[in-house]
């Protein structure tokens, strides 16, 4: 295809150069052929013009000389008195003897004497006679002292009348030259013409040559020339004078002029510039092609630099010889756009491969690399890490600063001294990832404890010092996987194994790729059971008996899920899942809209419970929480004190102002707020008396145990006492046998929940069990709002 | 000086002719122009030969004979008095009378008689635009137009006949056409005859010299 086009443009700029050469001279051939033809023309015509001016000038003298010595002989003959004297006697003899003597003065060929009705009376020589004689005496009388040309006897004659007159006219005399070849043979010398002589119809003489008839006469006349084989031209050039002569035979003299000769000429003169035209041509044909040769071979060499172009090959010499300066600056401006496009090829390769922010390789490349070169390494490392805190550095510093972290995070892991191949990608957002190879006796740990600190170490920043906080999950390669996409899935297992066990470090462990896969299936489960609002889920209620009146104003609500195929799974297991998934507030939206149902029913069927539910950090957190839960108790019309919002101290600290400010909120809503576990993780008394908390409920890792040890006991004696204190009702989680619930009642303890008293049952069991009970745990009054 | 003796002579014919009508012929061309000096003459019936005792007169005065025309009676004799101070030379070839008086001054030896019917034309040998007739009457009935073309003669019947002559006749000059009255066309009035004479009137004369003065 570019072999092809490279040809087209080859032949046409050869044609073209070629065509415009040939069509120059062709041009200018034509041009002087037709001048020279048109002036050559011009230039004969006139000079075939003077030279029948001339022959008319030369026929009329001659005519007019000859004329005069006619009416000199015939006026001096009939002005003698004895010719006279002779006529009048008709003295035929004399006559004769004195025309005779008349005409031989001036060699006339025709002398008569004829009486005026044109009867011969007398002739010089051996005329026999002629008819018509009268009709030619009249023709003549009309133009007196003037000859005419007239054929008398089959023969040309210059004839003059003259009367005799004595004194009245008594007879005429008719005197005249003959015109035969050889006066025609004159008068074409002296013209230079041919001459021809005509009576009417019949051609008298000629100087033209093979006249047979009058046929082939005019033929002659109208004769073509032929030589140019598809143009005629007249060979001849007539010019028809009409001379005095009687008009019932009147005779007119052709000149022609033959054009042959100069045709001839012309002809010549025309293949001359023909052949030498037809010479240019040909030097022109191969002038042309040298000249289109010259000029297309550098452009054949850049169209092949082109083609290198396509295949990526930029730098190249192009040898276009000693070309125009139109070609130079092509090719000039080929090679710079050859090494432009390379650069720009590099600019885009670049970006294709790196991160335009830190500069390291991107997930793209990162993947292209795993793929060739882990196959290459005994054994590798692969780390990846995330900035924990990255989202916080985002929204109070500004993204500027969070980009700027995420440059020296590639900094920091670029500077990392190491004797053995190493690949440092970004991925994507703020996850990094380093590969790096093993020998045999390298200790992982060691080296991503040295990458570790490297990156935490305290980042300063336009004068801003901060800490950057990571999770990270690290794979061995090929321990854990020889595939490099699995080997980075599982890193990132890892690493997210890190982040919901809140390390900064995980190592994969074998099988947790599973795991995930079977909670991946599990949360998929989760949420599409979430969305089909099905009946999957269900509640429990487990009863909390007051310890001072020995009634159940309060119930737990647990949530419990059946998995079609599964079966039951534990809320430990899906809750955290939920939690992790960011799904627990729409899980937490179900059990309040469900437990607010469950307390319209049987606050309308008389039993006045209150429902304890828990609630997570992203519960509280959610900005229209708050918003549902009144909703949702305006919706079932519960009083909103009827409902009691469980959450733990590690929950509320997860957005420790956030937290704070919803709960504060909820309690002035009227609904209850209760700390759930409490006494184990990281509950500080300092914290405590700042929260809005209605009451306590000791975790159950003091409670299990309590009739049997003498420590817990001093310690929930203690708490009691500090959360009374502070106005806070106690509620104690996991009574298991009747010593530790007295116990706490001792201790004054206000609430016991646990399986010495009932488990978590569905609403009809424990409807059931409270009749069962009634006795033991009466419920309160239906106005009783406080338990 | 010669109208009496002419005259005289009319009135000769006049008188011989008193027995017969008179009828009045009107010659004219072939334009109707009238044509004076006309000549015409009774040719039939028994010939009445005229008187012929007189002597006619041709004069010829700077270059032209006077008068041009005379018509005379069968023998009568003609002097031809040169009054140039030139000579003449006067001739003629016609066939009623050829004669020649070679160059002469103020007058010729003898009269010439005239002894032939016919019309004589003369001619000057050497001045060439002289031309003068005589016309020669048989009979006494003959008269010449007038100016007005009109002539009277003396005619016994419709069956009479009659020449006519003129000087400029397109006819040859000596031919005297001869018509019967019958044939003749008549005025409406039937008071005249009228006979038509074609002429042409003679161009200046071509002489030699003219000739020789127009070619140069």
């Amino acid at each position: 295809m570019k072999i092809l086009s490279v040809q087209i443009i080859n032949k046409s700029l050869h044609k073209q150069i070629v065509l415009l050469l040939v069509s120059l001279v062709l041009l200018t051939t034509v041009a002087i052929q037709v001048t020279s033809w048109w002036s050559a023309r011009n230039f004969n015509n006139q000079q075939i013009q003077q030279q029948i001016d001339n022959s008319i000038a030369i026929l009329a003298e001659y005519s007019q000389t000859r004329e005069e010595l006619l009416i000199s002989a015939s006026s001096v003959l009939t002005a003698d008195f004895g010719f006279k004297q002779a006529v009048a006697t008709a003295d035929r003899a004399t006559l004769e003897s004195m025309l005779q003597n008349h005409g031989e003065r001036i060699n006339a060929d025709l002398m008569l004497l004829t009486t005026l009705e044109g009867e011969l009376v007398a002739n010089s020589g051996d005329f026999e006679g002629a008819t018509q004689l009268r009709t030619l005496e009249r023709s003549l009388e009309a133009t007196p002292n003037r000859s005419q040309l007239a054929v008398i006897n089959g023969n040309l004659y210059q004839v003059i009348l003259q009367p005799v007159l004595a004194p009245r006219a008594i007879a005429y005399t008719l005197i005249g030259f003959e015109i035969d070849q050889k006066i025609l043979n004159k008068l074409t010398d002296l013209t230079m013409m041919d001459l021809s002589f005509l009576a009417g119809n019949q051609v008298l003489l000629t100087s033209l040559n093979n006249i047979t008839s009058k046929d082939a006469f005019m033929a002659s006349l109208q004769k073509s020339d032929n030589e140019w084989f598809f143009w005629s031209r007249p060979a001849f050039i007539n010019t028809v004078i009409k001379p005095l002569s009687p008009e019932t035979n009147p005779v007119s003299i052709i000149l022609t002029a033959d054009l042959r000769p100069i045709y001839k000429e012309y002809d010549g003169l025309a293949i001359k510039i023909g052949v030498v035209a037809a010479l240019i041509m040909l030097g022109a044909i191969f002038t042309g092609q040298y000249f289109a040769n010259r000029m297309v071979r550098p452009i054949t060499r850049l169209v092949s630099v082109a083609k290198n172009f396509s295949t990526g090959n930029y730098t190249q010499d192009i040898d276009i010889g000693n070309s125009s300066s139109e070609i130079k600056t092509l090719s000039n401006a080929l090679l710079t756009m050859g090494r432009d496009i390379q650069k720009r090829e590099n600019e885009i390769t670049y970006q294709a491969d790196h991160d335009g922010l830190t500069g390291l390789i991107n997930a793209r490349k990162m993947r292209n690399t795993l793929e060739s070169v882990l196959p290459t390494m005994d054994k590798s490392l692969q780390i990846v890490f995330y900035i924990e805190n990255f989202r916080q550095i985002n929204d109070q510093l500004g993204p500027e600063f969070a980009d700027a972290c995420l440059k020296i995070v590639a900094e920091r892991l670029q500077s990392i001294d190491y004797p053995l191949k190493q690949f440092h990608a970004r991925m994507d957002g703020i996850e990094f990832i380093s590969v790096l190879q093993l020998n045999d006796n390298a200790r992982p740990s060691e080296i991503t404890d040295k990458i570790l600190q490297s990156l935490e170490q305290p980042l300063i920043h336009k004068g801003i010092e901060i800490q950057l906080r990571f999770y990270s999950g690290v794979t061995l390669y090929p321990e854990h996987g020889e595939d490099p996409q699995i080997i980075l899935r599982r890193t990132r297992i890892a690493a997210d194994f890190a982040r919901t066990q809140k390390k900064r470090l995980h190592c994969y462990e074998i099988g947790q790729d599973e795991a995930r896969l079977e909670q991946l299936e599990m949360l998929e489960a989760l949420n599409a059971a979430l969305k089909a609002k099905s009946s999957e889920f269900y509640l429990h209620f487990q009863p909390k008996v007051n310890l001072h009146n020995n009634t159940v104003t309060a119930v737990e609500t647990l949530i419990r899920w059946q998995r079609p195929g599964s079966g039951y799974v534990p809320p430990d297991i899906f809750i955290d899942l939920a939690e992790q998934a960011g799904l627990i507030v729409a899980l937490t939206r179900w059990v309040v809209g469900q437990t607010l149902e469950q307390l319209k029913s049987w606050h309308q069927a008389g039993l006045p419970l209150q429902a304890a539910i828990n609630v997570s950090a992203e519960d509280i957190c959610h900005p229209q929480f708050c918003q549902m839960m009144e909703q949702a108790v305006i919706h079932a019309g519960i009083q909103p004190h009827y409902c009691i919002l469980e959450i733990t101290e590690r929950d509320i600290m997860y957005d420790e102002a956030l937290g704070l400010l919803t709960l504060k909120s909820l309690k002035k809503m009227g609904f209850r707020i209760a700390l759930d576990d409490y006494g184990v993780g990281q509950s500080t008394l300092v914290k405590l008396k700042d929260l809005p908390i209605d009451e306590l409920k000791l975790d159950k890792a003091f409670i299990m145990t309590l009739d049997q040890s003498d420590k817990n006991q001093k310690i929930v004696r203690a708490t009691i006492i500090m959360a009374h204190s502070l106005g806070m009702k106690v509620v104690a989680e996991g009574v298991e046998n009747a010593a530790s619930m007295q116990l706490l009642k001792d201790m004054n303890c206000d609430a016991v929940q646990g399986y010495h008293l009932a488990k978590p049952m569905e609403p009809a069991q424990l409807e059931t069990w409270l009749e069962t009970n009634d006795a033991a745990y009466r419920l309160p009054d239906i106005d009783a709002n406080d338990p | 000086m010669y109208s009496g003796k002419y005259f005289a002579g009319l009135v000769l014919l006049f008188i011989s002719g008193l027995a017969l009508a008179d009828m009045t012929f009107l010659v004219q061309d072939q334009d109707g122009k009238p044509l004076a000096d006309s000549v015409l003459e009774v040719v039939s019936d028994p010939l009445k030969p005229g008187v012929n005792s007189d002597l006619g007169i041709i004069d010829q005065i700077e270059k032209a004979f006077v008068p041009e025309l005379v018509v005379i009676q069968k023998g009568q004799l003609v002097d031809f008095p040169n009054s140039d101070n030139i000579r003449h030379h006067v001739y003629s070839f016609s066939s009623a009378k050829t004669f020649e008086l070679k160059l002469y001054a103020d007058r010729p030896e003898k009269p010439v008689l005239f002894d032939q019917h016919g019309v004589v034309v003369l001619g000057c040998n050497i001045h060439d635009s002289m031309v003068g007739y005589i016309y020669v009457a048989a009979d006494q009935r003959v008269v010449k137009t007038d100016s007005q073309g009109l002539g009277q003669l003396p005619v016994s019947s419709d069956n009479s006949q009659i020449s006519v002559w003129h000087a400029h006749q397109n006819k040859s000059t000596e031919q005297r056409d001869i018509y019967t009255l019958s044939d003749l066309k008549q005025s409406a009035d039937k008071q005249r005859y009228i006979v038509t004479v074609e002429v042409t009137q003679p161009p200046a004369r071509d002489t030699f010299e003219d000739t020789f003065r127009a070619n140069y």
